[in-house]
């Protein structure tokens, strides 16, 4: 077949699906509710930016009131003393106290918030970021205190869950192209024009495949236009390289997706059923692949992995502390082993009684640093069983594909909380020299006090489950795809 | 007639292979989805009532002689989950389980069930109460879609009409083997919510007739609910041909389930966000350093307790007393910070109320929601529910720091034998949660359950009315 007789075919089926009804309402409530999905999800991110910079605001703040503790008059400057609130005030006075001190500063909460910033495709997909904070605060000493998660939760939006575009393209599109290519052959063919139309084409299975595919190709154009119009205007354009490629894995994974869904649907008119015969056998897969498969995935990873909550990690640090400090003497002098340049001052019990401090602080944080990453490997024990579990329906796939061009999978939030848990490390480690050279911070130490930076985590992309990903869809759509040529075949041979 | 039409429409699903085997699959997953949420609801129940029998016997156990610090201490109370909870868990798995309880010191439910569980696009729909209210509908749509159409377009229909058998009686009888076919479909839940009755343990407090009357009451709403989906079948399949219906009906239904309560909590949420954790935190500790809050003062609560001492001790001089006066300002400290901790809860309770009320507008336009609403408050596993079991727990705090501060105030403390101790221990009485009565529960449910009562009764007058094709 040549490329202009391609090209007829497919404006001959255009005009003939534009003339039926069906199609032009299907592609405007779908093009509305991708536009609908696009204002859910920019609503969600906005306020996820505007809370995260008032953080910032937070951040710089606390480093002014550092600071401020080597000014002169001990002050920030009046124009910006007269803004403080009370409280911030009251916060002003005690960071200054403790400033200079780098053993009060180890122990001084509040210092720092870390930021997972919201990529520009965060509005996509929800992802993970339900359950998990995109922001953590400095708990002073205490890492796991530093990592806990708010109370303070949507109970419904857990439940019910949000409306994004993950679900709009995995769960709904998926009807869409059954109402959309259910009954391209049944039609004809109880209204008795099969036959002549069988007379004209030269090959069955091409008029239904394109049939399909102009159907599905005008549906997959609508949701790609309104989606990159949509989140080009939301986000004001500000797109890096690494959005660009994210979006284009987000709109090859779609197409991939709604890929499997048409051939689907094409496997199905190859089998001869009634209109509402294709309709409900449609409808069986979609309740099959989108309601059963996922549920029952969900329940299975659910018992397998049962992950204890994160107040236990609190109680086994607060464990850890008391066995800590049992074995105080034990752990002293391993200190000493390992700082052989360090000599005691017998005349200044204070000097052995930081360094005691610092020992035990440092026992502390590796014990608890063993179970904090004990604890995040069984989230990643559970997403690497999930993802190899994907491969048992197409939607368990894109959402794989979906979440991480988002920068929303659980991975992304379980990166930003290791960066956290090794920024906590590295802040605290920060005073340690000081402590135990009994030397002050002066103001260049305070400047120069380690800064969180999430190092453009939320346009990461992890390669293993993307490419597991894509192998499920292609192994998916291949056997669809095989399975409606061989339909075709044997059916014309009959 | 109405019988024999319905008994024709029976017979003649019985006949049909395909859908027999579509049936007996979703009975099959409803009689499992039962089970397992049973066994799920018993390994929780024992689970919490064990953990709560721990802490008590812990708080009877103690070896402290201070009662003061035995308030800093505390205990922890467990939520036991609601007798129908295996039917439908609501939001219940996202909230707490567990309170922590000590002095100074709201604490907020922590343990949720679902707090490290994995999530995958929140479409499943296993429970009993979603497998009824978002799957069996669709169920429906497959047996009803073609359920008239069929008959118009074989032209039976017409035949029909000319043995004088009106388009009313017709249609109605369709409607009755549909819903006999439905109930049929809903029976394993029948026996579950039965079970439910039954095994109703006496922990809960909760008296036989108050479960009885909430499980009738969860099935009748579903069964309404059932009912208007059949009404809007046969009405659309009495209109339309297989294939419009088939997809007006999926559209609606996925609009209705998937799309519109989701799109709902969204902009429920962004218009009325929560405060985050860490502001109520700071609101709260200022307050305490600045002994005030703006609306209350520990100075007044201090006053007041001083007031109280001299009128019950009968002394003119607070030199005169004969309790320790620090430790009756305890008692004044105590009531402070619950004074702050109610107002922080008071501004949170608003914005839930807020968000509430602004879902509830969306009721309206998904009876889904409706269903949705009236089946979790029935089966106890709403956010009232919750309220409710936070609100004891905070009366409970109330009167464990009371019950000390005042024994340690008055110079009261624990024997020297295990015994006496324990009966000590023992003025603090068990936790036993609040569950809101039936009445309260249908009172606040009048909206959604009204709501579910009309839109049965336009899908079913929507049925019931001629049309020139079904005259035709």
């Amino acid at each position: 077949m040549n490329v202009h007789r391609l090209f007829a075919d497919v404006r001959r089926e255009w005009r003939l699906a534009i003339a039926d009804r069906v199609v032009p309402l299907t592609l405007m409530i779908i093009g509305l509710l991708t536009l609908l999905a696009i204002l859910a999800g920019d609503l969600r991110t906005n306020q996820r930016i505007e809370f995260q910079e008032t953080l910032k605001r937070e951040n710089s703040l606390q480093r002014r009131f550092l600071e401020s503790a080597f000014t002169e008059n001990e002050s920030i400057d009046s124009a910006a003393a007269s803004d403080l609130t009370p409280n911030e005030i009251d916060r002003q006075f005690e960071l200054q106290m403790s400033a200079k001190s780098p053993d009060l500063m180890r122990y001084t909460d509040g210092i720092w918030w870390t930021i997972f910033p919201a990529s520009p495709l965060s509005s996509f997909s929800m992802g993970a970021s339900g359950k998990w904070p995109d922001h953590y605060h400095h708990e002073g000493s205490s890492v796991t205190q530093s990592l806990s998660r708010p109370v303070h939760s949507n109970p419904l939006l857990a439940t019910i869950g949000a409306f994004d575009l993950t679900l709009l393209v995995g769960a709904l599109l998926p009807l869409a192209v059954i109402a959309l290519t259910y009954n391209v052959v049944a039609m004809d063919r109880e209204q008795g024009r099969w036959p002549l139309i069988g007379l004209h084409a030269t090959s069955i299975s091409w008029l239904v495949a394109n049939r399909c595919m102009v159907r599905v190709g005008a549906l997959i154009a609508v949701v790609i236009g309104v989606t990159l119009s949509g989140s080009l205007i939301a986000t004001d354009g500000e797109w890096n390289l690494y959005s660009v490629r994210n979006f284009w894995v987000w709109t090859a994974w779609m197409t991939a997706y709604l890929a499997f869904w048409t051939l689907l649907a094409i496997c199905v008119n190859s089998l001869r059923l009634s209109s509402s015969g294709s309709g409900l056998l449609l409808l069986l897969c979609w309740t099959f692949l989108v309601i059963a498969v996922p549920s029952l995935v969900q329940r299975e990873v659910n018992r397998r992995f049962q992950i204890p909550p994160r107040s236990e990690l609190i109680a086994a640090e607060e464990r850890v502390q008391r066995q800590a400090e049992q074995e105080s003497e034990q752990v002293w002098t391993e200190f000493l082993r390992h700082h052989p340049e360090i000599t005691l001052d017998s005349e200044n019990p204070q000097q052995e009684y930081l360094l005691r401090d610092v020992a035990l602080n440092r026992a502390i944080r590796f014990r608890v640093r063993e179970q904090l990453e004990s604890y995040q490997q069984q989230f990643l024990d559970r997403e690497a069983f999930l993802e190899r579990y994907q491969c048992l329906s197409p939607l368990l796939a894109w959402r794989t594909a979906s979440d991480q061009s988002a920068g929303a999978s659980l991975r992304h939030y379980l990166d930003f909380a290791n960066q956290t848990s090794g920024f906590h490390e590295k802040y605290i480690s920060y005073f340690e020299p000081f402590s135990m050279s009994g030397q002050e911070l002066s103001h260049l130490d305070i400047q120069a006090i380690p800064r969180f930076d999430a190092d453009q985590l939320q346009t990461r992309l992890y390669l293993p489950p993307l490419l597991m990903s894509a192998g499920a869809l292609f192994v998916w759509t291949v056997a669809v795809g095989v399975f409606s040529w061989w339909s075709f075949r044997s059916r014309a041979n009959q | 007639m109405l019988l024999r039409i319905a008994s024709k429409e029976l017979c003649e699903i019985s006949r049909d292979l395909h859908t027999v085997c579509v049936l007996v699959i979703f009975i099959s997953i409803l009689s499992w989805s039962c089970i397992a949420y049973s066994v799920d609801w018993s390994r929780q129940f024992a689970l919490q009532s064990a953990l709560q029998n721990q802490a008590r016997e812990a708080w009877l156990t103690q070896e402290t002689d201070s009662p003061h610090e035995a308030t800093h201490q505390g205990t922890t109370v467990y939520k036991l989950p609601s007798p129908l909870a295996s039917f439908d868990p609501g939001v219940a798995p996202e909230l707490g389980s567990a309170v922590k309880i000590e002095s100074h010191r709201r604490h907020e439910a922590n343990h949720s069930t679902n707090e490290n569980q994995i999530s995958l696009l929140q479409l499943d729909m296993t429970s009993p109460a979603l497998l009824m209210q978002a799957v069996l509908p669709l169920v429906v749509i497959l047996l009803s879609h073609a359920m008239a159409s069929r008959e118009r377009e074989l032209g039976t229909w017409r035949l029909l009409a000319s043995f004088g058998v009106s388009h009313q009686r017709l249609v109605l009888g369709k409607l009755v083997a549909l819903f006999l076919l439905t109930i049929l479909l809903t029976a394993p839940v029948l026996v579950a919510l039965l079970w439910c009755v039954v095994r109703s343990p006496a922990e809960m407090d909760v008296s036989l007739e108050e479960i009885s009357s909430r499980g009738a009451a969860v099935y009748a709403a579903n069964l309404l609910y059932l009912a208007a989906w059949c009404a809007a079948g046969t009405a659309l399949s009495a209109r339309f041909s297989s294939g419009v219906t088939l997809i007006v009906l999926l559209t609606c239904w996925a609009g209705w389930t998937l799309v519109i309560p989701r799109l709902a909590v969204d902009l429920a949420y962004s218009r009325y966000p929560l405060p985050s954790e860490q502001s109520l935190l700071e609101i709260r500790e200022a307050a305490i350093r600045q002994g005030s809050d703006g609306q209350v003062s520990l100075d007044e609560f201090n006053a007041e307790l001083e007031k109280k001492l001299l009128v019950d001790y009968a002394v003119t001089d607070l030199e005169d007393l004969p309790v320790d006066l620090n430790v009756a300002r305890l008692l004044a400290m105590e009531e402070f910070t619950d004074a702050i901790d109610d107002n922080i809860q008071q501004q949170l309770d608003e914005i839930y109320q807020q968000q509430n009320r602004f879902l509830d507008r969306f009721e309206f336009v998904s009876p889904y929601l409706a269903m949705r609403s009236v089946s979790s408050s029935f089966a106890g596993t709403d956010r009232h529910h919750h309220k409710a079991f936070v609100a004891s727990t905070e009366a409970y705090r109330r009167l464990l720091v009371k019950t000390m501060n005042t024994a340690e105030m008055k110079g009261e403390r624990p024997g020297a034998t295990a015994q006496s101790a324990y009966d000590f221990w023992s003025n603090v009485p068990e936790f036993r949660p609040g569950f809101p009565p039936m009445a309260k529960v249908v009172y606040a449910m009048r909206w959604p359950i009204g709501l579910l009562t009309l839109w049965f009764a336009l899908m079913l007058v929507f049925a019931l009315i001629p049309t020139r094709r079904t005259l035709a």
